[in-house]
């Protein structure tokens, strides 16, 4: 299999990426595309002069966070899938705010591990680092999640890597959900991936191998046929009858 | 609070209710269907939303409100699972569900005989409590036939009468006829998983799935959208009962569905049988249905857990458990898994259903000799996304990066966009043994949202057998990765010893009433009004996933009960 091709249209791509979001200099358009595995013959992560205040992105009405805990989410999702010259990253699909809302909807739920966690972030980052989160240093800040990770990073509860995770998984559904959710804004997740997007057929040509395929660039909602607007039973969450029996008297025994 | 009478009351109405109610409904008896979920519509499915179905599980149990906790050993603490794999709504798991139909083996039906014939009884682990089914594959046949027929499945036969056929699978045991539909067309993955398998003497062939690969019974063939597994078809090109059955037992009349209810218990009298079931309502209220034959097919979990609750003075362990099995030998397939990642070529897993991708059969059950390895039975092996299906989200959380990359940050992040469309995951589905020490139960510290203690799994696959069949597969899986041509090849952990997908067991079937629960048609040894069907009620599991067996079972029971229960009630076997 000739690979020139596919890596030349990757690399390609990705900077056709980077152009969409603003965000390609004279120094990114001439680095390749970073090798990736095996991870021994891996770089070390290019340097960039690209810090995470260089570009300025239109910022969405805050649903759910204060301005402090939304600047914290920020900077935690900007590192998680980081934005270099190698392409866009969680922060330029929106991540942070397709968190905020989620978090006064479908995940509220997770709304007070935010609370405690960020909170909980911000106090190892001053003791550890001498500031908080978001006013660090990207190392700095790389530092301290790789400490939650391991789960070394103190004062969470109920420990750091279940924040860790907990935002890692958010992360990655607001870089790659479907963009009705206020992230992966302007399909960049999916672009960034290669992922073509929704579509209602898949034909024998669209399966062959290498296929070349234009990405729809819509979402699931765009199609008439899929509106959100229709009748709640389309979906069980919600139903009656699932909700209001919590403390029911004991039966059966 | 009402009370109604009927013939014949079933609790749950996926892939073995629907069957039974269309069936009895045809048989001329009048059918009550039981479903805490509602009735939706193919219109209220919005595919292509992976967020909302496969993340947020939207079609399935809620892992809070209904809870099923499990815990390793009896020693631990139970859990509430995080994710639950049956349904929650008129037709059950199958409408969510990734539609793969497989019969089972010919020795999936007797794996204790043809384990001591072939290697003598002390392969078997000592603490195992496998047992033959009280039935041949050649009984189930017939069943199997009209269930892929009646539902529309796509496939090639393997075996034709005895004949093989080329392109199917060599293992398959005889079928009497071809699959209604062909094949659904391959994919990128398919016909490189069936290259590397062919170089290594393997027999690869499309998997056989209840999808339509064309018109059939005025429904439209797939369109490959990808959106299949964990979400309903929005075209209804799936055979899931919701599209099949409800609407056949509709239309014999004598059928009535009754949503948003839930059974919490089975009534019984002092002769000795059950009367009906107890229910409450959407709106709370508490009914009860009189009935002369109560069918429970709400998956394993109620099974046990209905059986449990409904003890009585005369029943003091439970409805139909004078054998004291209700319960046990609980068992559930583990995924090994290794992912392929290519360099020099696209593999695109996100197109196209799970289903439409490639197996082998060549390591399943004792289709090659165990001699000396240390295990017993195999698995399936299938070429599949990271995760039940191919979207962007499910690879990323699915899929942990080969080692040395770490799972965020730029180089994590180089990592996806290279290799989202040039990986494909290759998974191997145990064939793991019933242990009686494997068990459901009710848990004393949590309870459901209509305040029944959930049901509670003890479970851990790490047991000796398992452990070393699942080494022996993961070495297979990594060998057919190179043989694919793959750049990288690399493991995914194992699991910490939760059950995995397909759960069985805890009703077993068997020829002996001390040692099992039902009998061959899932009826009670004790109760011969009361049928129990599902995958409770295998005695073992197999390699491949269950639920066309579990719908060849329930016509066979239905065939049963009309045509013999039905003129002389009593017991069958
Ligand atoms: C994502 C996913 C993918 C799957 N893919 C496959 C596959 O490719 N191939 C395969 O063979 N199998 C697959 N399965 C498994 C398959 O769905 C099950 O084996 C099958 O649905 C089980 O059939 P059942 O009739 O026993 O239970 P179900 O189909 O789950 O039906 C039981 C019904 O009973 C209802 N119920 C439960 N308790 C009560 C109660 N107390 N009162 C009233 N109603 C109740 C439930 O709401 C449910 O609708 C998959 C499952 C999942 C979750």
């Amino acid at each position: 299999m000739a690979n020139k091709t596919d890596d030349e249209r990757v690399t390609l791509s990705r900077r056709e990426l980077l152009k969409r979001v603003g965000i390609v200099g004279v120094a990114a358009a001439s680095v390749p595309a970073q090798a990736l595995v095996p991870a021994a013959a891996m770089a070390p992560p290019v340097e960039t002069s690209l810090s995470p205040q260089a570009v300025a992105l239109p910022r969405e009405a805050l649903e759910t966070f204060t301005a402090v805990e939304a600047a914290t989410v920020e900077a935690m999702v900007a590192r998680l899938i980081p934005t270099d010259e190698n392409g866009p990253g969680a922060r330029e699909a929106r991540a942070a705010h397709y968190i905020d809302r989620a978090l006064s909807g479908a995940l509220a739920s997770s709304l007070d591990a935010y609370r405690s966690g960020l909170s909980a972030l911000d106090s190892y980052a001053r003791a550890s680092k001498g500031a908080p989160f978001a006013q660090l240093s990207t190392e700095e800040q790389d530092a301290v999640l790789t400490d939650m990770e391991h789960n070394v990073a103190t004062g969470f509860a109920p420990n750091a890597s279940t924040f860790f995770n907990l935002v890692r998984t958010h992360t990655i559904q607001g870089t790659f959900s479907d963009p009705y959710y206020g992230g992966n804004a302007n399909f960049v997740g999916w672009d960034l991936i290669g992922y073509p997007g929704v579509r209602l057929a898949v034909t024998a040509n669209d399966q062959r191998l290498d296929p070349h395929l234009i990405p729809t660039h819509k979402s699931a909602y765009d199609y008439t046929m899929f509106s959100k607007t229709r009748p709640a039973r389309a979906s069980l969450e919600g139903l009656e009858g699932l909700e209001g029996r919590e403390g029911r008297a004991r039966h059966g025994d | 609070m009402a009370t109604e009478k009927t013939d014949v009351v079933i609790v749950g109405m996926g892939a073995a209710g629907g069957i039974l109610a269309a069936e009895l409904g045809k048989a001329g008896m009048k059918v009550i269907g039981l479903e805490r979920g509602p009735r939706l519509a193919t219109a209220d499915f919005s595919a292509l939303d992976e967020l909302r179905y496969f993340q947020r599980q939207d079609l399935r149990p809620n892992a809070k409100r209904q809870p099923v906790t499990w815990r390793p050993n009896a020693k631990a603490r139970a859990n509430p699972l995080p994710i639950l794999n049956y349904g929650n709504q008129a037709g059950g798991g199958t409408v969510h569900y990734g539609a793969i139909s497989w019969r089972f083996h010919e020795d999936d039906f007797r794996s204790r005989s043809q384990t001591i014939e072939r290697y003598g009884a002390s392969a078997i682990p000592k603490d195992c409590s496998l047992i033959d089914w009280p039935l041949t594959y050649a009984d189930l046949e017939p069943f199997y036939d009209r269930a892929e027929y009646e539902l529309g499945v796509s496939g090639r036969a393997g075996n034709l009468q005895g004949r093989k056929i080329e392109g199917g699978n060599p293992f398959e045991a005889p079928r009497r006829r071809e699959y209604p539909l062909p094949p659904l067309m391959a994919d990128q993955s398919g016909v490189i998983f069936a290259a590397g398998a062919r170089k290594l003497g393997y027999h690869p062939f499309s998997s056989p799935r209840a999808i339509l690969s064309q018109t059939y019974q005025g429904r439209p063939g797939c369109t490959y959208c990808g959106f299949c597994q964990a979400f309903g078809c929005h075209i209804g090109a799936k055979s899931s009962i919701l599209v099949t059955k409800l609407p056949e037992a509709d239309a014999t009349g004598n059928f009535k569905l009754l949503t948003g209810t839930m059974c919490y218990r089975v009534k019984s009298d002092n002769s000795g049988r059950v009367t009906g079931v107890s229910y409450w309502g959407s709106d709370g209220s508490d009914n009860t249905i009189e009935a002369e034959l109560v069918i429970l097919a709400p998956f394993i979990y109620d099974n046990t857990r209905l059986l449990l609750l409904s003890k009585t003075a005369k029943f003091p362990n439970g409805l139909a458990n004078s054998s004291g099995q209700v319960g046990k030998h609980l068992m559930a397939h583990i995924g090994a898994r290794v992912f392929a990642a290519f360099d020099d070529r696209f593999v695109n897993i996100y197109m196209g259903p799970n289903a439409q991708k490639h197996s082998l059969d060549d390591c399943n059950a004792d289709n090659f000799d165990h001699s000396g390895l240390g295990f017993i039975r195999g698995a399936q092996i299938s070429i599949t996304p990271a995760d039940l299906e191919g979207g962007p989200i499910g690879a990323a959380m699915s899929m942990n990066p080969p080692p040395g990359v770490p799972r965020w940050g730029a180089a994590y992040r180089d990592f996806l966009s290279k290799y989202f469309a040039r990986y494909a995951a290759i998974i191997a589905q145990t064939d793991n043994l019933p242990y009686a020490d494997q068990t459901i139960d009710l848990d004393p510290n949590v309870r459901d949202q209509w305040g029944l203690p959930a049901p509670r799994l003890t479970y851990d696959w790490r047991r000796p057998n398992e452990l070393a069949r699942v080494e022996f597969l993961l070495g297979k899986l990594e060998e057919l990765g190179r043989a694919m041509g793959a750049t990288h090849v690399w493991r995914s952990p194992l699991g910490a010893g939760a059950p995995g997908a397909h759960h069985e067991g805890g009703t077993r079937m068997g020829s002996d009433p001390k040692t099992s629960v039902v009998n061959r048609y899932g009826q009670s040894w004790d109760i011969p009004n009361l049928f129990i069907i599902g995958s409770s009620t295998y005695p073992s599991m197999s390699g491949f996933n269950p639920t066309l067996t579990i719908q060849a079972l329930a016509y066979m029971s239905a065939d049963a009960i009309a045509n013999r229960y039905k003129n002389k009630p009593g017991p069958l076997a």
